[in-house]
């Protein structure tokens, strides 16, 4: 024993010496918020890759595991990116995910040269909640108890302000976001235009003010704010508990913000002074709450919990009426109405009776004249070579496109007030030959899924969507005469203003288009009439009294759609694609239909907001984008 | 440079009009059916949500092949030849030596093959551009078209000089060959099948499975066809030995011998 006592030692202390053997390459990730998502809603994906080995240039990639294995097989969309890492250098990138399923884990790898170099899975079982989220980004605001009792169905959280998503997509699962003491301007300029497109397409930010109230007055939450505060002011115990309750403890003196202009509208006062003020962007809200919810008497008031439920709880929306008939697929529907059909029976028939007649009458009318024999030696090749060249232009890639088609349908629906528009695409993509069908694009950067056709038949293929030079789509299914379809979704800049007065006569109509692109085939649809409104250039104005019996077309609740079948250049268009897509856009969002009651409904032709790129832009692409823009009619204006 | 006899024949024949010819139209007419019948009934869209290749490249290159293989066993058995073509037993009876004559045959065989493949060209080019596909799918069924043919051509020449004197017993033993061949074999081997060939280089795609490769199935195709049609050559060298008579023909007799024994 004594012995072994020295070499005991002895090994201890080469174990001490030895390095610490680490993973060349070490992958680190952050699953939505603080490792929290909610399944089924897109999610945020912080990986961070450290490389201790030489010089790294491959890929990351995220494997998602979708579909059902009861209804269909599964199907992996990949996510990748582009990787490119020195030696003792570390790298954070971040995706926005889709996690369905729980049962399969999420795969994380780093591939390098066609080799898997690094590879990490995550167990989304025990990461995954099903209320929705309420983010509160500020240093000392604890709101904890909100999280006590699960009735209203929302989870607090405390995210770090760099781990919010680059994209307004990965806000999917959140009600709400709190913001107190802290500015915006510490998030980069992708995250502050995630925020500000997730509030505008129907998100909730709660503003709360406090003594530094200059963090307030900052360009991008003064952008974003009813207005600006200027000062505080004192409130007095018991205006205080009027607007409040009873129950707040105000034995010492509260001090709000004060605001001297705002545009919104007052949803809680004391007196005269404003203490909770909405301010609509877009469909969404802004809540600006003057007082400092991380101060006494508020952060010790039970009753703050019930005020934030009632104040962060998204409006409730009227259940649909529309029929939910439409199966179709606007991409198919399009693909009907515009793609190339296949050479018609009758060019093939007089194309082979031509050609079997040459032949017969080669084989059955012989030439006699000697010299014209060896001529005659050849035709006996040139003529089907001849006729093969002939079919080859007639039947072939002039006639009937060979090769990748992409087509697209998109909606657009501008939200009023703001210079965003919500973006649904539906993009098909198919090939006349088997191989890769990689569709590199540009313009909008929406989320995309696979569509709820495919899905419900359950034969959905795996999808690689690349982030590298070039953003891109690939199904893994590389059969030819295959429709692959994805459905999408973004938020997108565009501008376009309306007002619409109702008037004795007709509407009158403002219009003004700074989208960045004409609008054309403009139609004005409201009270039972439509109104031809024409091209609307990109910057221009216009105001227009529009007299129903001169001006108006009578149109129902189905027919105005036809009112899109002719355009500015005189082309007849085929509406069951737009039809289709707006549908499916009712049933979406729980509408009763276009145009809602007492709304007035813009609908016109734009450019597609998604177009090829890249080594696409050869592709044969169909599109076709219609502007949907629903506006509150204003009464007649009094004299 | 000198051409071989039975080929210039050949090329010499093909110009000039004839019975084979008129023969060949009737085959070329029944691939104009056959594009007819599979030509797309349904718009593209259509084919899309069915998510169904049209089917007619598949169609026709069956076709294609089935008529070849059938003109080529029947112009083995001399039951049609081009005109001013002799048949092998009047070789037989020239001093050209036997290797000749086989080499002049397979060559002659594959220029006229290839001459009816040309001929099916615009009919095959129309049903490509609508069926998609690949041009080496395609480049390979038509190879195997032509390895085929000359496998029944060199069949069919056995049978015509084992039952040279009985034409029905040869035209019947030719109809047995080809139905044999293309049915219960094919059946059985599918790798030996044009048809199946046909299918899975040409017919909808399988959704690709990563695990496994196939072999390349036009090159075992065309093998095997080239390995039986080297042993169908050596039998009719052996047969045309046989018509020479043994002794006059030294040349040939280690080959026969090779066969025989």
């Amino acid at each position: 024993m004594q012995r072994a006592s020295p070499v005991i030692v002895l090994l201890g202390l080469l174990l001490l010496l030895s390095p610490v053997r680490a993973d060349p390459i070490e992958i680190s990730a952050v699953v939505g918020f603080a490792d929290t998502f909610q399944p089924g809603r897109w999610t945020p994906l912080h990986v961070s890759v450290r490389n201790r080995s030489s010089d790294l240039n491959g890929e990351l990639e995220v494997q998602v595991t979708g579909g059902d294995e009861l209804r269909g097989r599964r199907f992996v969309t990949a996510h990748r990116r582009t990787l490119q890492l020195q030696r003792n250098s570390a790298k954070s990138l971040q995706f926005t995910i889709l996690p369905q399923g729980l049962s399969r884990p999420l795969v994380i790898r780093v591939v390098s040269n066609g080799l898997e170099q690094a590879r990490k899975e995550i167990d989304l079982r025990t990461l995954s909640i099903a209320e929705r989220l309420v983010l509160v980004l500020s240093p000392d605001v604890d709101l904890d108890y909100l999280n006590e009792g699960t009735a209203h169905g929302m989870r607090v959280l405390h995210p770090h302000p760099e781990l919010l998503p680059a994209h307004w997509r990965g806000y999917d699962a959140v009600a709400a976001i709190v913001l107190h003491g802290m500015s915006l301007e510490r998030l980069s300029a992708p995250q502050f235009e995630a925020l500000h497109k997730w509030i505008a397409q129907g998100g909730t930010l709660a503003v709360s003010g406090g003594p530094d109230y200059t963090l307030m007055r900052r360009p991008r939450l003064a952008a974003l704010l009813p207005g600006l505060p200027v000062g505080m002011t004192k409130i007095d115990g018991e205006t205080l508990q009027a607007a409040f309750s009873a129950s707040l403890d105000v034995s010492r003196p509260v001090y709000v913000n004060r605001l001297d202009v705002f545009h919104g509208d007052v949803r809680l006062r004391a007196g005269t002074q404003p203490l909770i003020v909405e301010r609509a962007v877009g469909l969404g809200r802004v809540l600006y709450l003057t007082f400092d919810v991380a101060s006494p008497p508020f952060n010790r008031w039970d009753g703050m919990s019930r005020l934030w439920h009632s104040h962060l709880s998204p409006p409730a929306t009227p259940m649909s009426s529309a029929p939910k008939t439409s199966t179709e697929n606007p991409v198919l529907a399009l693909i009907r109405a515009e793609a190339t059909d296949f050479p018609r029976y009758a060019a093939a028939f007089i194309f082979l009776a031509l050609y079997l007649g040459t032949l017969l009458a080669a084989y059955r009318f012989p030439i006699r004249v000697t010299q014209s024999r060896r001529v005659a030696s050849l035709g006996v090749w040139f003529t089907p070579v001849i006729f093969a060249s002939a079919a080859w232009v007639i039947f072939g890639p002039g006639a009937f496109p060979r090769g990748p088609t992409a087509v697209a349908v998109a909606v657009i629906e501008p939200f009023p007030g703001s210079s965003y528009a919500r973006l649904n695409i539906d993009l098909g993509l198919y090939a006349s030959h088997s191989g890769m069908l990689q569709f590199q694009y540009a313009g909008a950067e929406p989320v995309m899924y696979p569509s709820r056709e495919e899905l419900r038949r359950g034969d959905v293929p795996d999808w690689v969507v690349s982030d590298a030079t070039r953003r891109a789509v690939e199904p893994h299914d590389r059969r030819r005469y295959v429709l692959h379809v994805l459905e999408g979704a973004d938020v997108i800049a565009f501008r376009l203003d309306a007002v619409v007065h109702e008037e004795a006569m007709g509407p009158r109509v403002i219009l003004e288009n700074n989208s960045g692109s004409a609008v054309d085939g403009l139609w004005l649809v409201f009270g039972g009439h439509a109104y031809e409104l024409g091209v609307l250039a990109d910057g221009a104005r216009i105001e227009r009294a529009l007299v129903r019996s001169r001006h108006g077309v009578e149109v129902d609740a189905a027919s105005w759609l036809g009112v899109l079948k002719g355009s500015a250049a005189g082309q007849a268009r085929d509406v069951t694609p737009i039809r289709v897509a707006l549908e499916r856009r009712v049933q979406e969002t729980n509408r009763t239909g276009y145009p809602g009651p007492g709304h007035a409904l813009l609908v016109g032709y734009a450019a597609s907001p998604l177009r090829p790129a890249g080594d696409s832009a050869g592709w044969a692409h169909h599109e076709r984008a219609v502007i949907a823009f629903q506006v509150t009619a204003r009464e007649k204006a009094t004299p | 440079m000198v051409i071989n006899p039975l080929v210039s024949e050949v090329i010499t024949g093909l110009a000039r009009p004839g019975k084979a010819q008129l023969d060949y139209l009737g085959f070329l007419l029944v691939q104009a059916v056959v594009v007819f019948l599979w030509w797309p009934k349904d718009g593209i869209a259509q084919a899309l949500q069915s998510q169904h290749t049209p089917r007619t490249l598949l169609a026709l290159v069956m076709a294609v092949g089935v008529t070849t293989a059938y003109f080529a066993l029947r112009a083995g058995t001399e039951v049609l030849a081009l005109p001013g073509q002799r048949g092998l037993r009047e070789w037989a009876r020239t001093p050209l030596p036997a290797g000749s004559i086989i080499r002049g045959y397979i060559v002659g065989q594959l220029l006229q093959g290839l001459h009816l493949v040309v001929l099916s060209t615009p009919l095959l080019l129309m049903a490509f551009v609508i069926s998609g596909g690949e041009w080496p799918a395609l480049g390979w069924c038509l190879a195997a078209v032509l390895v085929q043919a000359l496998f029944y051509r060199l069949c069919g020449a056995i049978t015509c000089l084992s039952l040279g004197q009985h034409r029905y017993a040869v035209i019947n033993t030719a109809r047995t060959i080809m139905v044999l061949v293309y049915v219960p074999v094919g059946l059985l081997a599918p790798v030996t099948s044009h048809p199946a060939l046909a299918y899975r280089t040409l017919g909808e795609a399988l959704p690709p499975d990563p695990f496994f490769t196939p072999m390349p199935d036009g090159l075992a195709f065309v093998s095997i066809y080239a390995a039986l049609s080297v042993l169908a050559a050596l039998a009719v060298h052996r047969l045309l030995l046989r018509e020479r008579g043994m002794k006059n023909n030294p040349d040939g007799a280690g080959v026969g011998k090779a066969i025989s024994g």
